[in-house]
């Protein structure tokens, strides 16, 4: 895709120098999946933070998000494996 | 000070930024400019208390914006300084204009509150502010108080005006921006990231600032209107008053230093932040050729064993 070209779903003019994905080794979220796990991220952490405000700082919340993404996934497939026995 | 904004405006900036410079201004570099001046001065604004004792500012408002005091890392004049420190390092353009605009989108947003900062120092190190709402950083309140009059003022109204304006242009969140974008500018940074994280974990990492806006402006909102019991007046209260008038709440005392008639900021203050923008695109080719002659001349050099 080429500059002043758009994507189909965003709208957005590419420049020339677009790269390929940097790390596709883990499986895609579908879009409600993402949203559910960024859901779990902001309620935890809001809950957490109301209570511990240290955890409002400027490190914390941004890899709070980013351990929910990450390990949130395999974490409940695998709790989901674990209880159906397989 | 403000609160959520500073997280909400490094999207706002990403989003804004000029057409030619997409896809090649550092996201990061945005991030660390809108970070460095209170990374260099908040730290002994609220201080740290050890043993009943105290250590940090007698006056936070005049160490976190006066002059003399760290009042200099709130400036346009200390932003223009580390970029030019940072100039030489990498001959990176996308880096140093990334750091330029973040650091002026906190400096310029930061005039909101009674004291202001010193937009136009070392010219003079008088303050500008609009007033729009108190500073309330104080040596007996802490950040909690600063926190309650913060999101019981129009404090409350700039992090939602920052969260509208990176909202309206919600694609700057988006996968397909993040790809096209925000990864071409800063390859090294991401594809460092990537040795740790899966895919998923990279963009979260890139939202992760305004998901923590979001959730620290909900927080502390909750926090202080449902959960607080302080006594104000004499009077326990559940929650702090919310007091949504021109540099409230009226229930904190107001900080101030010296400043500049608030009707003349606004203005000044667009036409610095215009400046700002007029300069970077100015600047931009020229540090192109700047950084194409470095990394020719880095091809070229011989190696040595």
């Amino acid at each position: 895709m080429g500059v002043g070209e758009h994507s189909r779903r965003g709208h957005i003019d590419r420049p020339s120098h677009v790269t390929k994905p940097l790390a596709a080794r883990a499986p895609q979220l579908s879009t409600r999946k993402a949203w559910a796990w960024y859901a779990v991220a902001a309620i935890s952490y809001i809950g957490a933070g109301i209570w511990h405000k240290a955890l409002l700082n400027w490190i914390a919340g941004p890899l709070w998000l980013v351990v929910v993404v990450v390990i949130g996934p395999p974490l409940r497939r695998r709790v989901v494996n674990g209880a159906d026995g397989r | 000070m403000s609160w959520a904004a500073h997280q909400f405006e490094i999207y706002a900036v990403q989003a804004h930024l000029p057409r030619k410079m997409r896809g090649q201004v550092s996201f990061w570099a945005i991030y660390l400019g809108d970070l460095t001046p209170d990374f260099l001065s908040k730290f002994w604004v609220y201080g740290i208390t050890i043993g009943g004792s105290h250590y940090g500012a007698a006056e936070p408002h005049r160490w976190h914006r006066g002059w003399p005091g760290l009042g200099i890392t709130h400036t346009l004049f200390a932003g223009v300084l580390f970029t030019t420190a940072l100039w030489p390092w990498r001959r990176n353009r996308g880096f140093c204009v990334g750091y330029l605009l973040g650091y002026a989108a906190h400096v310029l947003t930061d005039i909101n509150d009674s004291v202001g900062t010193m937009l136009l120092f070392p010219l003079t190190p008088i303050n500008w502010t609009v007033q729009t709402w108190a500073y309330a950083a104080t040596v007996a309140g802490g950040k909690y108080l600063d926190a309650a009059a913060y999101y019981s003022s129009l404090g409350l109204a700039m992090d939602l005006l920052w969260l509208s304006i990176v909202l309206c242009s919600w694609r700057v969140l988006t996968r397909d921006y993040w790809t096209t974008y925000v990864v071409p500018a800063d390859p090294g940074v991401w594809s460092w990231f990537a040795r740790f994280l899966p895919e998923r974990g990279l963009l979260a990492l890139y939202r992760g600032t305004f998901f923590h806006g979001v959730c620290r402006m909900v927080a502390w909102t909750t926090w202080t209107h449902l959960i607080a019991s302080p006594e104000i007046s004499g009077v326990l209260r559940r929650g702090y008053p919310f007091d949504p008038s021109w540099t409230g709440p009226w229930w904190i005392g107001v900080q101030s230093l010296p400043h500049v008639n608030p009707w003349i900021v606004p203005p000044v203050a667009i036409a610095l932040l215009a400046g700002v923008y007029w300069a970077v695109n100015r600047v931009w080719e020229p540090m192109g050729r700047a950084q194409d002659r470095r990394r020719h001349r880095q091809r070229r050099r011989p190696l040595t064993v």
